[in-house]
């Protein structure tokens, strides 16, 4: 159970509930919280008026949305606020709600006069055999997250700072109401809704916004005001929304609006006219700022299946990502991946590899791929088309390579006797892939890799190759296929990403192929609970001999934080620092300095919690290497590294950050990523991350890790019988 | 073509733009003699830089004036190497690492590339990077520390199936001609590589007059054009004068026809080549002819060997080949072959499967409707290289080696017909021009 009023759910509130929902998970508990529909202020402090970052349905929606089991709400009365804390403890906690796990932040108060706290928590808990979780508070920027600071935010303006600290833009939602058609009089129709009451009120003025109404989301221009140049004795603020490029007949309609950039504050203008031209410059100055932002948003959902749109002019090419999502076993790994293979081999409108081929070919070059990824224990099957917008004759490759994919996805090429996918196809797409899977044996880097990955994660999916093993692909049959392909349209959960130069027409072509979807109620992966955390296997240290010039090294530590845990960048810093490029330790002094290895470097694991070390290493080096490779681990662990170390791998890692905004897939592709783990962040906010990582952060990061697993594939038998301490 | 008054630093330079892809690229020529492109990206955050030395593993002897220059194998790409060679610093890396910037470089048959991109201080980074490829450190304590990490590299391309297999083709088309030894060279070879070597082929090939620089991204142009004049200053070496690269004789056809190699692979691999015997007369070629023949030569070999081809379906199909296959056509003016192989079960059926298939299509001709789809796969593609400005800059950097302008890819795709195309690869008639390179398990 996780305590807190935790109103509007900010990014400090979301790593408590994920952190709740990652130990409940291998515990098999169910997950609660227990809240307050109204704040303990409303109460104790009944004379100053309490503004709200969102009301209650929209705090059990969010909780609901994380996966959470259960919510407890109570309304916060004078009986309560009087309860002392021992009670509070006693009858709700243990009596009411038998908790066996708590989970909370470092100011958590509670009781009469909020008399109790963490520390009470800890000996409380201790005594009660229940176990205690205080989640660190969420640093951000200058100080910490919390619901005060953002209300601040907001109040002044400042609604891009405060969706970073929220995770998402503040939002005014309600019923719109007919107004006196002043908008439509000057030639801009609006929506115009009353201020929510009790919700935090933003500093009158116009901001760039975007509004959910009728099943979508479109960019907008919205002004909070008091309307001085046409109302001068207006006292209570009005929320007037110009929808661009739509023609919506909203009145009576609940729609949400959401605030994404403060342009200018409210002033009053002389005249009509010059209100109007003021308004006309308005609107051209946030047309461009919703061009020029290339931010990615869920546009509309289709049944179970959101569709998010990153629009861009500054590409030629468009994308369209339909990313399948689900917890796989070995087999199911396996059985996936082939079904991908051959779903995207043909279709009954281009039955045959080669008509496929051309078919793309002659769309000038667009591609039609699979790829099968894991994370942990989830499998993720990405099927797309990358194809350009528009050709000079005015066609659109990519709206044809979209209506491909869908052929390929829902009209297959069937064999009518048997009704299943045809054997020719099937067997000739086995065979690539089990060769494939095969041939990863002949890279002897990947080979040590691949034995260290399975010994660090023992019998867990998490170790498997992504495509599963080749003693599963050789056996999966008609039937696992044909039920692969149920699961598919039914049971995984399925997201679509739309990126590039989009245009309405090709976003509504979009929809409208999703619409052929078969409706489904598809399952949510929740961060934290999946993917599902993989604790190390038992310490090992494994030799194999081979026939091979170059001994290969792979050493694997755990200890690195939870991969939704807002604490990632201390350890993505790390990880550039000790081997992330030719900056790094490893680089500079097993290879450059020391003369030890050609190719050294790190990789972290995210979903493991962990980092893997890799080298190619001449065989009587090999003892050097391996002693010198820990020691530069030892060296961040110990702080006995210079500072100009850290400001090269924030250098470095902020540019491939920036570097990620000049690509479509590169943007989409994070976009999945920050939905798996929970941590989506704006490439500024990631960038400002980085920035604020400290070197004693680092250092503690670095003293968690732990080795685990060491993979040594060599030519020299005598490296097998020595034995090495495990540092 | 428009030109450009007014720039700056005695540069002269002429403006392009291109209505199929909506870019303009930018041609300067320094009173140096080095030629500058630009590709401009505004907008865009990330900056990329390349510079193209015309000097690769098979530039082993020259004629220099009326002396002779003999270098050792692998002296291209060990001047790679010293390039970045490490210093106090870190090296040239880690000095643009401290910039956010990311460098690399690699060595081919007949041209070294370096490149580099960053989002943010960029002039800075161009200073430094420039600098080092103008002025690198080739004393003799810089090549021994560079030798043991370049002997490195080789031992482990040892271990690699892929790289042997190559290796092994190359062995076995051709007899005397550098292209057959290992771009890196032999470790026999890299142990005799001094400073001297370094120092001479540095001045033979690497003056600026020479080289091929490209930028791609959303810059100043005249400040970049600044410090590239002080970098050019700073170096100010005299011309070296021409230096025409010597190669021994060769035979037409290949020197042995199957090669095997027993490896620790689990999974065998193959690769045909197929020789060109080099009797067109190609060394005369202007830039635009040789981009035309390297064209048609991608559009055959699409044609032909791509997932399109029936060829290719009745290899996936029968198990021969997977999505390994690869193909890759390279010449020069003194050299020219064709390679495609990949991983399979039954290398030596893939093999024979193949040499029947390609001999077959020389007799059937092209499939006119193939041919066609990747003439226009070929200008889509193109286009969707240029949303990238590392991928723009990296196609205009091989470009300017021939020299041409990327902007003339289509003009020279539309010329280009099916028959014609094929007579340009006659040799793939020829069995006799046919080698097999096999890598096995151990028995």
């Amino acid at each position: 159970m996780a305590l807190g009023f935790f109103d509007g759910l900010h990014r400090g509130h979301a790593e408590l509930v994920r952190t709740l929902l990652g130990l409940c998970g291998p515990r098999g508990l169910t997950s609660s919280v227990f809240t307050f529909a109204n704040h303990p202020e409303h109460v104790l402090k009944p004379d100053k008026p309490f503004a709200y970052l969102g009301t209650v349905e929209e705090r059990l929606a969010l909780l609901d949305e994380m996966g959470l089991d259960e919510a407890h709400l109570a309304d916060f009365t004078p009986e309560l606020a009087a309860l002392s804390a021992r009670t509070f403890l006693e009858e709700l906690i243990a009596g009411r709600f038998q908790a066996k796990l708590l989970v909370v932040g470092p100011d958590y108060r509670f009781g009469a006069r909020g008399e109790g706290d963490v520390a009470l928590l800890k000996t409380w808990t201790g005594q009660r055999g229940i176990e205690l979780v205080v989640v660190d508070e969420v640093v951000m920027g200058p100080g910490k997250i919390s619901s005060s600071r953002i209300r601040t935010l907001i109040q002044e303006g400042d609604v891009e700072q405060a969706a970073s600290l929220l995770g998402r833009p503040y939002s005014l939602g309600g019923i719109v109401l007919s107004g006196r058609r002043l908008g439509r009089t000057l030639g801009f129709p609006t929506a115009n809704l009353p201020l929510p009451a009790g919700k935090v009120q933003p500093a009158l003025g116009v901001y760039a916004t975007r509004v959910r109404a009728l099943g979508q989301t479109w960019e907008a221009i919205t002004s909070i005001g008091l309307r001085p140049t046409v109302s001068p004795d207006e006292t209570v603020p009005v929320i007037e929304t110009h929808i661009f490029d739509a023609d919506l007949h909203l009145y009576g309609e609940t729609v949400t609006i959401e605030l994404l950039k403060f342009i200018r504050p409210e002033k009053r203008f002389d005249s009509l006219e010059v209100l109007r031209d003021q308004i006309q410059a308005d609107l051209e100055q946030v047309r461009a700022w919703h061009r020029d932002a290339e931010q990615c948003y869920e546009k509309t959902r289709v049944g179970d299946v959101p569709l998010f749109l990153l629009s861009s002019r500054r590409f030629a090419q468009a994308s369209l990502h339909l990313v399948f999502q689900t917890r796989a076993t070995p087999r199911q790994l396996a059985r996936n991946a082939l079904l991908a293979e051959v779903l995207t081999a043909t279709c009954r409108a281009y039955p045959g590899r080669t008509r496929m081929a051309l078919a793309l070919d002659n769309l000038y070059g667009a591609s039609l791929d699979s790829h099968a990824g894991k994370s942990g224990d989830i499998q993720t099957l990405v099927f797309s088309v990358d194809a350009l917008a528009r050709w000079t004759d005015g066609s659109s490759p990519f709206q044809a390579a979209c209506d491909l994919l869908f052929s390929v996805l829902l009209d297959p090429d069937w064999d009518e006797k048997t009704q299943a996918f045809r054997d020719e196809i099937v067997e000739s797409e086995r065979s690539n892939l089990l060769l494939s899977l095969l041939a990863r044996a002949n890279d002897k880097l990947k080979w040590t890799y691949d034995r260290c990955l399975e010994l660090f994660c023992g019998e867990k999916v998490h170790g498997l190759p992504a495509i599963g093993r080749a003693e599963d692909l050789k056996t999966i049959t008609r039937d696992d296929l044909l039920e692969g392909y149920r699961e598919l349209m039914h049971g995984m959960q399925l997201s679509a990403y739309l990126g590039g130069p989009v245009d309405a027409p090709m976003t509504e072509h979009c929809v409208a192929l999703l619409n052929r979807l078969p409706r489904a109620v598809r399952p949510r992966l929740h961060p934290g609970l999946l993917p599902s955390d993989c604790p190390a296997a038992d310490e090992c240290r494994d030799v194999t001999v081979k026939t091979v010039e170059q001994a290969r090294l792979a050493l694997a530590y755990d200890g690195l934080p939870a991969y939704y845990a807002h604490q990632g960048g201390p350890a993505v810093l790390l990880n550039s620092m000790l081997g992330g490029d030719v900056h790094s330790l490893l680089f500079d002094v097993i290879r450059e300095q020391m003369g030890l290895a050609y190719q050294v470097f790190s990789m972290s694991q995210r979903f493991l919690s962990s980092l893997f070390i890799l080298a190619g290493v001449a065989p009587e080096k090999l003892e050097a290497a391996e002693q010198a490779i820990r020691e530069q681990v030892g060296k961040l662990a110990g702080g006995q590294f210079d500072d100009q170390l850290v400001q090269r791998s924030k250098m470095m890692l902020i540019s491939a950050l920036k570097a990620a905004g000049d690509d479509v897939s590169s943007l989409l592709t994070r976009e999945v990523n920050g939905r798996l783990t929970g941590r989506l962040m704006c490439l500024k906010d990631s960038i400002r991350q980085i920035e604020d990582v400290t070197r004693e952060q680092v250092i503690a990061c670095a003293r968690q890790m732990r080795l685990r697993t060491t993979v040594i594939l060599t030519g020299q038998p005598e490296h097998q019988a020595k034995e090495k301490p495990i540092l | 073509m428009k030109n450009m008054t007014r720039l700056p630093f005695g540069c002269q330079g002429q403006s392009r733009h291109d209505n199929l892809t909506g870019k303009s690229l930018i041609t300067i020529r320094h009173p140096s003699g080095l030629t500058l492109r630009v590709l401009p990206y505004p907008g865009f955050v990330r900056k990329f830089a390349a510079a193209a030395v015309p000097f690769g593993s098979i530039h082993t002897r020259c004629r220099h004036g009326r002396s002779q220059v003999a270098l050792p194998s692998g002296t291209a790409h060990f001047l790679e190497h010293c390039v970045f060679s490490r210093d106090d610093g870190g090296g040239l890396a880690g000095h643009l690492a401290g910039l956010g910037a990311s460098a690399n470089a690699y060595t081919t048959h007949d041209h070294t590339l370096y490149y580099f991109s960053s989002s943010d201080h960029f002039e800075d980074a161009f200073r430094l990077w420039l600098n080092a490829l103008l002025q690198p450190q080739l004393d003799e304590a810089r090549v021994a520390a560079e030798k043991p990490i370049i002997q490195a590299e080789l031992s482990q391309y040892q271990d690699d199936p892929d790289a042997r297999c190559s290796q092994l083709l190359m062995e076995g088309l051709y007899q005397a001609h550098p292209v057959r030894t290992d771009i890196g060279g032999t470790a026999a070879s890299v142990a005799s590589i001094t400073a001297q070597d370094l120092s001479e082929a540095f001045r033979l090939f690497y003056h600026p007059s020479q080289l091929h620089l490209t930028l791609a991204g959303d810059f100043d142009l005249d400040s970049v054009l600044g410090v590239l004049d002080r970098c050019l200053s700073d170096a100010n070496k005299p011309h070296p004068g021409p230096a025409i690269p010597i190669f021994p004789g060769e035979p037409e056809l290949p020197c042995q026809k199957d090669m095997q190699l027993e490896m620790d692979v689990y999974v065998p691999l193959f690769m045909i080549g197929v020789k060109d015997p080099v009797r067109d007369g190609r060394a005369s070629l202007n830039g635009l002819e040789k981009a035309r023949r390297q064209r048609t030569a991608r559009l055959v070999l699409d044609t032909l060997l791509s997932p399109v081809s029936p060829l290719y379906d009745a290899l996936y199909r029968d198990g021969l080949i997977n999505d390994s296959f690869g193909c890759h056509f390279s010449w020069d003016a003194s050299y020219g072959f064709l390679a495609c192989g990949g991983e399979s079960e039954k290398p030596a059926e893939a093999a024979k499967r193949l040499r029947e298939g390609l001999a077959a299509a020389c007799r059937d001709g092209l499939d006119e409707l193939i041919f066609a789809a990747q003439k226009r796969a070929a200008a889509g593609e193109m286009v969707q290289a240029l949303d990238s400005v590392e991928h723009g800059g990296m196609v205009q950097a091989r470009a300017s080696l021939l020299p041409v302008d990327l902007f003339d890819y289509p003009s020279i795709y539309d010329k280009i017909d099916p028959v014609q195309a094929l007579s340009q690869l006659s040799f793939l008639a020829d069995p006799q021009a046919y080698v097999t390179a096999l890598v096995t398990p151990r028995r």
